[in-house]
């Protein structure tokens, strides 16, 4: 029997490191600080404690985590938790009350408006990209016309956008991504994209791209990469490519603003936060240091809908 | 083994071992309440879950309608259309393509170790088995990612041509990685079972002047027939209710795949995992859900059914 026991109890330890591994959801990676930017913010601290719930965007959440390092930091006794799970579900979970601050990377749908206040935080802008290969070398940029056939399926190879012959493989974020109802909603005029491969999360869309041959998506761009070709837009006027000089001139207009939402005027606490997030402080000083965030006081025109 | 079970305690006078058994006369009623509220804690959990589930379920199927929800085309729960035709079919083709690939041929290699393997490789494909099924589903799933699916994308190109649009998720992988997750379960069934025939008809059966391999597949086999068949149900429905490891390989397309073996279609379980961040309880889309979920149940409960029946006709 002593063996036999000894082996089961075994085979549970060895079960339970591999779950532990399973679990262990990688955090996203902490945002670049640079220490002038620690030193020269100001000392808020007011004796205050509490939390501060945040929970939504994936891609918002980066610059969320960064706020809160700094503004936990300054305010001892005072914890901000995070938590992503898609723009959709912060918006219901800020509605239902759930958490204080609901992020998202899309404007909140009609018959959630009348209760949330927006308070824009950020801009970031998206780009279509692709698989690098011969096939696409000579394609630079892409008009929103062609796009918009790409996404929906009616042009189905390289070749018909200046290329060399090879079929396009579009790969989709799940539907309640926010950067696929923005782009969704600038490029196709709404949720009209080919039903193909889906990707839950920005970070293995990346890899899965790099992998497949003639493959392309849309994503944030702090997800560029060297290894992956980003389409410039093809305009009358030439070809703009997406970057913070085109897209806070309004000359590249695939861009959303990061919201953060409150149900009704915010908490004492929670606004203290939004505050901060909004203070020139950080917009100044933090945002522009993590990829792929432009500051909304750049931006020279704005929108009231995606 | 079964050491421990017998040591006595030399120094220990008659007295104390009969407090000892006294002692534990009380601790056995103990025990027994212990154990009786655990066997009803279970039952009463595995009931309510059925009945919350058969509740929005079939609410589910009432207001989506059970014959769009079974054969229709589109399933797109952010337009409220459920068509779960693609979902069905992508989980019983997964599931066969398991059977096939992995559960089939645990049989017959439970059968060569059974009856042609060297007596000390028995034993250590026995430990790496157990230690294999005991491996979580997302390190399966993982490690497919990581090094299947570039395998199938490359098989595809060569057998369908360089410029076709296939992709290494689909059935494919699916199917793989599903064979290779049950082969150790269903091979650990099937030694079970081919061990409880009677060494006393293997003998008889070479005495008679059978060779090996005429004992395993005349005897052994025949013998075991039910056991192995219930070992391969098994399997089936582990891989029909397997989740994780295939939302990471199927491609997650809720369409039908465009190359039945390498373009990207979803399963019953893949969807219900990628849909349920956004269903709200309450809303139609959670009800829907569940419906499938209660669809993804009666298979299970089939198997089970099938199970107990052949294993009934076993004892009369």
């Amino acid at each position: 029997m002593n063996h036999r026991w000894t082996f089961v109890a075994r085979s549970i330890v060895l079960a339970l490191a591999f779950s532990a591994v399973g679990c262990d959801k990688s955090q996203p990676p902490p945002p670049e600080h640079t220490q002038a930017a620690a030193d020269a913010a100001l000392k808020v601290d007011n004796g205050q404690t509490g939390t501060v719930q945040a929970s939504g965007s994936s891609a918002l959440q980066p610059l969320v985590n960064a706020a809160k390092e700094q503004y936990e930091a300054r305010n001892k006794g005072v914890s901000v938790e995070v938590s992503a799970g898609g723009s959709k579900k912060g918006l219901a979970d800020v509605a239902a009350g759930a958490v204080q601050i609901g992020d998202s990377d899309i404007f909140a749908p009609e018959d959630l408006k009348g209760q949330l206040v927006d308070h824009k935080v950020a801009v970031v802008g998206f780009a279509a990209m692709a698989n690098k290969g011969a096939f696409n070398e000579k394609i630079p940029a892409i008009s929103l016309l062609d796009l918009a056939k790409v996404f929906s399926g009616t042009v189905t190879d390289w070749k018909q956008l200046g290329g060399a012959p090879q079929p396009i493989i579009v790969i989709n974020r799940a539907p309640g991504s926010g950067t696929r109802a923005v782009f969704g909603s600038l490029v196709l005029g709404g949720d009209k994209f080919v039903e193909s491969q889906t990707e839950d999360n920005s970070g293995a869309l990346v890899t899965k791209l790099k992998q497949t041959k003639g493959a392309i998506s849309y994503l944030a761009l702090s997800f560029a990469d060297p290894e992956l070709r980003v389409f410039g837009l093809k305009t009358d006027a030439g070809v703009v490519d997406p970057g913070t000089a085109t897209i806070t001139a309004g000359t590249y207009p695939i861009w959303s603003y990061e919201h953060m939402y409150t149900k009704g005027q915010p908490p004492p606490l929670a606004k203290q936060f939004l505050d901060y997030v909004l203070s020139p402080d950080f917009q100044e000083h933090t945002l522009p240091n993590v990829k792929g965030f432009i500051p909304v006081t750049q931006m020279k025109v704005s929108r009231d809908k995606d | 083994m079964g050491q421990s079970a017998t040591i006595v305690d030399p120094t220990e006078t008659v007295a104390e071992r009969s407090q000892f058994v006294m002692g534990s006369r009380f601790g056995e009623a103990v025990v027994r309440v212990l154990l009786t509220t655990c066997g009803v804690f279970v039952v009463l959990t595995t009931v309510t879950m059925i009945g919350f589930l058969a509740h929005a379920g079939l609410r589910g199927m009432a207001m989506a309608g059970i014959g769009d929800l079974l054969t229709g085309r589109v399933w797109k729960p952010e337009a409220d259309s459920y068509g779960g035709f693609a979902l069905i079919v992508g989980t019983f083709t997964s599931a066969s393509g398991a059977l096939l690939l992995g559960a089939v041929p645990a049989v017959l290699a439970a059968v060569w170790l059974t009856e042609f393997a060297p007596p000390s490789i028995k034993v250590a494909e026995r430990r790496v088995l157990e230690v294999a099924s005991a491996i979580p589903s997302v390190v399966y799933g993982w490690l497919a990612l990581v090094y299947l699916v570039p395998i199938v994308f490359s098989v595809a190109h060569w057998l369908r041509g360089a410029d076709a649009a296939v992709t290494g998720e689909g059935l494919a992988s699916a199917s793989i990685l599903l064979g290779v997750m049950v082969a150790p379960t269903v091979m650990l069934l099937s030694l079970d079972a081919l061990s409880r025939v009677p060494r006393a008809l293997r003998d008889a059966s070479a005495a008679l002047g059978a060779s090996p391999w005429q004992t395993a597949f005349q005897v052994s086999v025949p013998y075991a027939w039910r056991g192995l068949l219930i070992a391969v149900f098994f399997g089936f429905a582990r891989a029909a209710g397997e989740t994780m490891a295939v939302q990471m390989v199927i491609g997650g397309a809720r369409r039908l795949p465009k190359d039945f073996l390498f373009s990207p279609t979803t399963t019953i379980s893949a969807q219900i995992v990628m849909d349920m961040q956004e269903a709200r309880p309450g809303t139609l889309q959670n009800d829907v859900l569940f419906s499938m979920a209660l669809v993804l149940l009666l298979v299970s409960v089939v198997v089970v059914l099938a199970t107990r029946l052949l294993g009934r006709q076993r004892l009369s």
